[in-house]
C-alpha cells in the first residue's frame, strides 16, 4: 500500500529532521494534493476499495455493465432524523445511475467524524467524499486536504446561477470553489402555542420586533412560570449572532475582530439582562439542551433551524414558526449550510462529480427537501408543486437572502468559537462579568487567532 | 566475570518468550508512541504533515508561558486532590464493612462494583440526564423540598464536584474489590490476638487493617493518582471543559488542542509534560509507600 508506505516514510522524515536538527520544511503531504490534478487511471485500485462496513446492496446490474464498479466512500455526520433520507437517497442513486459508481457511505456523529478526519486526511486514508459545514472549509483546504472543484461549475455539471447567494460566497475559500452545496438552512423562530395560549398571547400571532419578543417572553414568564425565550450558547447552531446582526453588530468584518464594538456591548447587555436577570430562560445552554427544553414544552421560544420540525411534529407539539424578530437595524437571520466537498487524495473525480451532480440536480433536491424539511439548496424549486407537501419549507426558504451565515473563511473557525466567543458569553451569563471587559477580552482573543 | 551456565541462559532464553507478546505489545502501542510524541513534541506542522519545520524547545517555552497549560494543570492536580482520597476512603469503608461472608456482602458488592465495569461515556451521559435542572430527576427531588435546582455542570463553582464526584462513583468500586482482596489475606489470628490484648475496633483497624492491607492499598493508591491525572472521559462528556475552562484537564487541553485547533506540534508537547508529570508523582508516590512498608515490615 503506498499510503502506508508514505505515512511511514513521513513518519521517517520527522524523526530524521528532528535528529540532524536542521530547519528545513518537508513537502511530504504535497506531493499527496498534486495528485488529484493528474488524476486519469480512474478504475485501476477501485478493486482494493476497503469494501465498507455498511455497505449492503448488491448491485445486480453491476454484472450486467462492462466496465468495473467505481466505489467511491462518502462520510458525513448526518445521525439525525434526515438520516433515513439520506440513505434513500444514496441508495437511489446507486440503482439508477447508469455509470456504474457506487457510494459507499459512511454516518458517524460529528465529533467522531472530525476526530477520524484528523487522522485520516494527512495519510490520504480519507474518504472521497465528505460533508461538513462551510464554516470549517478553511481549516482542511488550507493545508491542501481538499481538491478545488472549479471546473465543476464551469463545466456546468452543478448550476452556479441556482446556488443561494448566501452560500455561494462560502462555499469557495481563497477565491476557489471548494465545496458543492449539500443542504443549507435558516434559522426561525419556534413558538409554542399551547404556551402561548396559556399565558394569554395569540397564538396565531408570532413577535415581529424585539420589543415584542421581549414582552411577550415576559408575560410568558409572570403567567406561566416557564421559559419565555432563550438562546443556547455552545455546542450548538449559533444564536446570538442573530442579536448582534439585528442590531448591526458583527464578530469579524473585513478581516478585523470588531466582537467589542458599542453595537455588540448595547446587544450583548439588552439579552443578558433579559436571560439571566429577568429569567426569560437558563443561562449557557448547549444545542441540545435547548432542543430538550423546547420539545418538553418548559420554553416557549427560541431559533432553531429545520431539521426539528419532525421530531417536534411526532412529539405532538403545537408549535409555529416565525421569522426571526426584526433587530433595531436590521430583519436578519443565521444561515447554514452543509457543503460536500471532494479530497485531494481522491482518485475517482469523475465519479464524485457524477454524485455531485446528481445531488443537486432539481429532482433530487426536492426529494431531499422533502424528506428533512430543509428548504432546498436551489433558488429555482421553491415554488414547485410538490414543495406544498411540507408548509414548513417555504418558511425557511423565505429569509434565504436576509440571512447571513456565522465566522465563515476562517482556518480555524472552531478555535474563534471556543476559545473567544463562548467563554465571553459564558463569563457574562454565569459570573455577571462586566460586557464591555468581557467583550474587549474576547475581541483579543479572536484579533490573536485571526492573524 | 562469572560466565552464566548453560541452564541459567536456557532458563532466561525462556523467560524472554514469556514476556515477549507482552513486550511486543508494550512496544508498539506504548514506547514508539510515546519516542514520536516526543519528536512531534519538537515540531510544528499542519494538519496535512505540511510545512514541518523544526521548532527547537520552543513549543516547551510557549507551554510554561500557556495560561491555558496551568489552568489545566491545576484543574487536574485539584480533580486528583479530591478523588484520590475518597476513591481510596469510601472503598476502604466499604471493603471493611462487607468484608464478612453472607449473601447480603455478596450482594452489595455486585452492586458497587457495577458501575466499575460499565462504560464511563453512558455513566457520564446518565449523571448528565440526572443532574439537569430541568428534566433531572435530582432536580425533581429538590424541588419537591422546595429548593431550587442548579445547573451543577454550568457552574463554574459546582462542574468540577460534580465531575469528581461521577468519577468516585464509577471508580471506587474497582478499589473497593482489590481491598477486599486484601483484607480476605489478613489472618484472623492477629485480630485474636490483639482482641486478647484488649484492643477496640479502631484500633485494630489503625494498627492491624492499614498496615497489612499496605501493599494492596499503595496499589490502589498510585493507580488512581495515575488514573485521575489522566481524566478525560467524564470531562468530554459532560462539560467539554467548560464553563469558563474551569473543568478543563490536561488530557481534555491534549485533545482540544490536537483535534480542534489541529496543533499537533503543540498537543504532542503537553502530552509529554503530562507524562513527566504523571511519572514524577507516581514513582514519588510509590516510593513513599514501599518506605512506608519496610518500616513497618
Amino acid at each position: 500500500m503506498k499510503k502506508r508506505l508514505l505515512a511511514c516514510m513521513l513518519a521517517g522524515v520527522m524523526a530524521v529532521s528532528a535528529l540532524a536538527g536542521c530547519g528545513s520544511t518537508g513537502n511530504g503531504g504535497q506531493e499527496q494534493s498534486a495528485a488529484p490534478e493528474a488524476e486519469s487511471a480512474e478504475n485501476t485500485e477501485e478493486a482494493e476499495a476497503p469494501a465498507a462496513d455498511n455497505a449492503t446492496e448488491d448491485n445486480a446490474e453491476a454484472e450486467t455493465n462492462n466496465g468495473e464498479k467505481t466505489v467511491i466512500t462518502f462520510w458525513n455526520g448526518f445521525t439525525g432524523s434526515d438520516r433515513e433520507t439520506l440513505e434513500a437517497l444514496v441508495k437511489e442513486y446507486n440503482e439508477t445511475n447508469d455509470k456504474n459508481i457506487e457510494v459507499q457511505m459512511d454516518i458517524m456523529p460529528w465529533d467522531s467524524f472530525y476526530q477520524k478526519l484528523a487522522t485520516a486526511l494527512p495519510v490520504g486514508e480519507g474518504p472521497d467524499i465528505l460533508a461538513m459545514a462551510t464554516e470549517r472549509i478553511g481549516s482542511y483546504a488550507d493545508p491542501g486536504a481538499l481538491a478545488a472543484v472549479d471546473d465543476i461549475y464551469s463545466s456546468g455539471i452543478v448550476d452556479e446561477t441556482v446556488v443561494p447567494e448566501t452560500l455561494k460566497e462560502n462555499l469557495k475559500y481563497d477565491g476557489k470553489y471548494y465545496g458543492v452545496p449539500m443542504n443549507f438552512a435558516t434559522l426561525l423562530l419556534y413558538y409554542n402555542k399551547t404556551i402561548f395560549e396559556e399565558a394569554g398571547l395569540d397564538p396565531e400571532k408570532a413577535p415581529e420586533t424585539w420589543e415584542e419578543l421581549e414582552q411577550y417572553a415576559q408575560q410568558i414568564v409572570e403567567k406561566t412560570g416557564k421559559y419565555g425565550f432563550d438562546m443556547a450558547v455552545k455546542d450548538t447552531t449559533p444564536m446570538w449572532c442573530i442579536m448582534l446582526w439585528g442590531n448591526g453588530g458583527d464578530i469579524i468584518k473585513d478581516g478585523k475582530a470588531v466582537f467589542n464594538s458599542p453595537e455588540n456591548v448595547e446587544t450583548v447587555t439588552r439579552w443578558a439582562e433579559n436571560i439571566r436577570d429577568k429569567k426569560f430562560g437558563p443561562e449557557v445552554l448547549t444545542g441540545g439542551e435547548i432542543d430538550k427544553l423546547f420539545e418538553s414544552q418548559k420554553l416557549a421560544m427560541y431559533f432553531c433551524g429545520p431539521w426539528a420540525t419532525n421530531g417536534f411534529t411526532n412529539a405532538g407539539i403545537d408549535y409555529g414558526v416565525a421569522q426571526a424578530p426584526k433587530g433595531p437595524k436590521e430583519q436578519v437571520t443565521q444561515a447554514n449550510a452543509v457543503g460536500m466537498y471532494m479530497t485531494s487524495s481522491s482518485k475517482n473525480k469523475e465519479a464524485v462529480y457524477d454524485f455531485f451532480g446528481w445531488w443537486n440536480s432539481k429532482d433530487t433536491q426536492v426529494k431531499w427537501s422533502l424528506g428533512t424539511g430543509f428548504p432546498p439548496a436551489r433558488t429555482d424549486i421553491a415554488d414547485d408543486e410538490r414543495m406544498k407537501e411540507n408548509p414548513y419549507i417555504a418558511e425557511f426558504a423565505k429569509p434565504a437572502n436576509e440571512s447571513k451565515m456565522y465566522l465563515q473563511q476562517l482556518t480555524n473557525f472552531a478555535e474563534v468559537d471556543t476559545q473567544a466567543i463562548v467563554p465571553a458569553f459564558e463569563k457574562i451569563l454565569l459570573e455577571n462579568a462586566d460586557v464591555q471587559e468581557a467583550l474587549d477580552e474576547a475581541n483579543a482573543v479572536i484579533e490573536s487567532l485571526i492573524q | 566475570m562469572k560466565t552464566k551456565s548453560l541452564l541459567e541462559k536456557k532458563r532466561e532464553r525462556t523467560g524472554l518468550l514469556f514476556v515477549m507478546p507482552s513486550m511486543i505489545i508494550f512496544t508498539v502501542f506504548v514506547f514508539v508512541p510515546l519516542i514520536i510524541s516526543f519528536v512531534f513534541s519538537l515540531l510544528k506542522f499542519d494538519m496535512m504533515f505540511n510545512h514541518i519545520e523544526f521548532q527547537k524547545l520552543d513549543n516547551y517555552k510557549k507551554l510554561l508561558g500557556d495560561g491555558r497549560f496551568w489552568n489545566a494543570l491545576w484543574n487536574t492536580v485539584y480533580f486528583t486532590l479530591f478523588s484520590v482520597p475518597l476513591l481510596i476512603g469510601l472503598a476502604l469503608i466499604v471493603a471493611v464493612m462487607i468484608k464478612k461472608k453472607g449473601w447480603f456482602s455478596g450482594f452489595c458488592k455486585s452492586v458497587y462494583f457495577i458501575p466499575a465495569i460499565c462504560s464511563m461515556t453512558i455513566v457520564s451521559i446518565l449523571w448528565s440526564f440526572l443532574v439537569n435542572p430541568d428534566i433531572g430527576v435530582f432536580s425533581y427531588w429538590l424541588s419537591l423540598l422546595g429548593v431550587k435546582p442548579i445547573n451543577v455542570l454550568n457552574s463554574p463553582k459546582w462542574a468540577m464536584p460534580t465531575v469528581i464526584l461521577v468519577g468516585v462513583w464509577k471508580n471506587f468500586g474497582f478499589n473497593m474489590v482489590i481491598l477486599l482482596a486484601g483484607l480476605n489475606g489478613i489472618d484472623e489470628s492477629y485480630y485474636e490476638a490483639a482482641e486478647m490484648d484488649g484492643a477496640k475496633g479502631l484500633q485494630k483497624f489503625l494498627k492491624i487493617t492499614v498496615p497489612m492491607l499496605m501493599p494492596t492499598l499503595s496499589f490502589t493508591i498510585v493507580n488512581s493518582i495515575i488514573g485521575s491525572f489522566q481524566v478525560f472521559d467524564q470531562v468530554y462528556v459532560m462539560t467539554k471543559g467548560g464553563p469558563l475552562f474551569k473543568t478543563q484537564t490536561l488530557v481534555q487541553l491534549i485533545y482540544s488542542t490536537a483535534f480542534d485547533s489541529f496543533n499537533m506540534g503543540y498537543a504532542s508537547t503537553i502530552a509529554v509534560a503530562l507524562f513527566l508529570i504523571t511519572f514524577l508523582v507516581s514513582t514519588f508516590t510509590f516510593k513513599k509507600m514501599t518506605r512506608g512498608e519496610e518500616d513497618l515490615g
